[in-house]
């Protein structure tokens, strides 16, 4: 989940009157080793009051822009605005860094009164475990023997 | 009864856990119920107090289970009984693919390739040829009711043929090692139309016999054929190329540590001067499918000395037979060098060797080649053969091969660039693009050498429709570049689905083993 953690009503805009810029970033598996597999909107978003661009720069990298009307509110203490799923590239364990950068558009998020909010996306990191299983070959034995009858011995 | 089957069991993610195995029936026996980490068990199949019964068809099952952990495996067991002892049981049944039936002009190495099965177990293939009248008695036998003179056996390789282990492998013992090769170097066979014991020329019938564990035998032959002798017509008198064999280690044979790998190479000089430079800079050894290093060539292994004296010529068992203007005994004197082999003139010798570390490779099957590239630029593998490694140990290697994920059958096919290059002299590769059906194919003679690289491959496995298939035997994968490399040795032939893991998707490549009859250019 990756959202505001907000400690008061916030109000992000851009320049236009119509359309409002919430936010954008970029998404960036540092080495490589995670794939962004997709990206939505969270539950903490109607999504009548908002919409998602994504722009996919590489299967590790993807760049964000969320889009709101003005106006557009959210209450304190709301979470989950957008939804990122990564998927490790081998089943291999990694631990791998998820940066979170800001390049995308020049955001002015700013509160009510339109005072400007200082915002800080924070990277870290995602411990891929290796898939666990217990394989063994041949999947199955097939086996043949002579028995004189069913008394005899097995030959 | 069929003898004892090895389950090997590699997990993956559990770190090092003992695993429990356990059997649910009392005719199932374990050789250990205890595995520390990764490794194998031998099951067997045991009758106390007649608990088998009557019962024609039984089923069992082999649990696997770590209880640290709560993962378990389960691996179903079949036992079939043939309660008519007096009637025995079934003969072997299988085929010989390749060489094909009357197939002629044929040169240097072929494979004689095929697969087997039996309903209890087999015990061998055998290869012979027809005697000729070049042949001394003493080198003749007689096997059901034919004279022949034995080339060798054959050696079954796991996995080598997943079409006859999808066909029959819930109904027969040890479907997975079905396939079976002998390669066989055909200059060494008579000169029947020169009436001499080497050369290979001329019409030749090859006899291959299978032997199940009871003694029964069969005659193998061409598919849907019934069974019977294999003629091929030899042309070595217009041989155009480099030949030679591996000696050691030998077909099938088992090494550990560190052993010398010896062999020979010749190429004919026709006029031409072709010979193969002493120094063995073009004589490069590749096992499974990656080249490991150069031979060092011009020794003998005669009674003149190794290095041969500038003035003396080489009177081992190659140069006896190519030396001469007929074949001889080996360490016959030769006095000049009446042949076409420039490598066989005063001070040279044909052998080659080169110092294997075994000890790099995972315990298993593997395959050996060596590439020789004479002096007008013609390259040839040679000695292509799979061999056993047993050191103890289960390396990285064969864990991340044996375990390599296989992807959901949902996972999409990607259109993806592809290179590819054939062949032992590592020449340019070129793009592979998809057929009209969205696959990738390409054709590999057998015994020949093949290279697929895939941007981005994590890893590969041959899709043979069993739960886990490592990669064929003979083949490797880079793991640093995702660079696949293959030999496919004696036994493969026919198609081979490789699946390539990569970041994105899955790439599927068809490789077709042809057989490697090569028909003299001359």
């Amino acid at each position: 989940m990756i959202g505001p953690v907000s400690d008061k009503e916030r109000l992000c805009h851009r320049n236009s009157h119509f359309i409002r810029a919430i936010d954008g970033l970029t998404i960036r598996s540092v080495s490589g080793n995670l794939a962004i597999a997709s990206v939505r909107l969270g539950a903490g978003v109607n999504v009548q009051d908002v919409q998602l661009l994504v722009n996919q720069r590489s299967s590790s990298e993807v760049g964000v822009l969320i889009v709101g009307r003005v106006g557009t509110r959210w209450p304190v203490g709301t979470r989950e605005l957008l939804v990122v799923d990564v998927t490790p590239n081998s089943a291999a364990a990694v631990v791998e860094r998820l940066e979170l950068t800001d390049t995308i558009v020049i955001r002015e998020a700013t509160d009510e009164r339109a005072a400007p909010v200082k915002t800080e996306w924070v990277g870290g990191t995602i411990k891929v475990s290796e898939d666990q299983r217990l394989p063994v070959s041949p999947a199955s034995l097939v086996f043949g023997a002579i028995k004189n009858g069913a008394e005899g011995a097995l030959t | 009864m069929t003898p004892a089957q090895t389950i090997t069991v590699l997990p993956t993610g559990l770190g090092i856990v003992d695993l429990v195995a356990t059997v649910d029936q009392p005719w199932l026996k374990l050789s250990t119920t205890i595995i520390r980490g990764a490794g194998s068990i031998d099951v067997s199949i045991i009758n106390p107090n007649n608990v088998l019964g009557a019962s024609p068809d039984l089923t069992a099952s082999v649990v696997i289970r770590s209880p640290a952990t709560g993962h378990s495996v389960t691996v179903p067991v079949r036992l079939r009984v043939n309660l008519n002892a007096a009637g025995g049981s079934a003969r072997p049944i299988g085929v010989v693919d390749t060489p094909r039936h009357e197939v002629s002009g044929v040169t240097g190495t072929i494979g004689v390739t095929g697969w087997v099965l039996d309903d209890i177990a087999i015990n061998m293939v055998r290869v012979y040829r027809f005697c000729v009248p070049a042949d001394p008695a003493e080198a003749c036998q007689t096997v059901l009711g034919y004279r022949v003179v034995e080339l060798g056996k054959a050696v079954q390789v796991e996995g080598a043929r997943p079409d006859v282990e999808k066909a029959f492998g819930s109904a027969y013992p040890n479907a997975a090692r079905a396939g079976w090769g002998l390669a066989i170097l055909t200059p060494m066979l008579p000169d029947v139309t020169g009436n001499k014991s080497h050369g290979g020329v001329g019409a030749i019938d090859l006899l291959v016999v299978a032997v199940d564990a009871e003694g029964q035998t069969t005659v193998l032959g061409p598919p849907a054929s019934g069974g019977h002798p294999i003629r091929i017509t030899l042309a070595n008198d217009r041989m155009d190329r480099p030949f030679g064999n591996i000696d050691t280690p030998a077909q099938g044979g088992t090494v550990s540590g560190g052993i010398p790998v010896f062999g020979w190479v010749l190429t004919p000089d026709r006029g031409d001067a072709a010979t193969i430079p002493i120094n063995g800079s073009t004589i490069t050894v590749f096992i499974d499918g990656q080249p490991v290093g150069k031979a060092v060539y011009n020794q003998c292994r005669g009674t003149v000395g190794n290095p041969v004296p500038t003035l003396a010529y080489c009177n081992d068992d190659v140069s006896s037979v190519f030396g001469h203007g007929a074949p001889q005994a080996t360490f016959t004197p030769r006095l000049a060098n009446p042949g076409m082999y420039r490598n066989l003139d005063a001070g040279r010798g044909p052998i080659g060797s080169f110092l294997l570390d075994t000890t790099t490779l995972a315990d298993g099957m593997h395959s050996i080649a060596w590439s020789v590239t004479d002096s007008l630029g013609r390259t040839e593998g040679i000695g292509s053969r799979n061999f056993n490694v047993m050191n103890g140990s289960v390396s990285t290697a064969i864990t991340s091969a044996a375990v390599a994920e296989r992807p959901m059958a949902g996972d999409v096919q990607l259109v993806a660039p592809v290179r590819a290059r054939t062949g032992f002299d590592q020449g340019e590769f070129r793009s592979l693009a998809p057929g009209e059906d969205g696959e990738y194919r390409i054709d590999v003679r057998q015994l020949d050498r093949v290279e697929l690289q895939v941007a981005g491959t994590t890893a590969v496995y041959l899709d043979n429709s069993a739960e886990q298939a490592p990669m064929p035997i003979g083949a490797t994968i880079d793991t640093a570049t995702g660079a696949f490399a293959w030999t496919p040795g004696p036994a493969f032939i026919g198609d081979y689905t490789l699946v390539f893991t990569t970041e994105a998707g899955v790439v599927r490549i068809i490789v077709t083993v042809t057989p490697d009859v090569r028909l003299s250019m001359r």
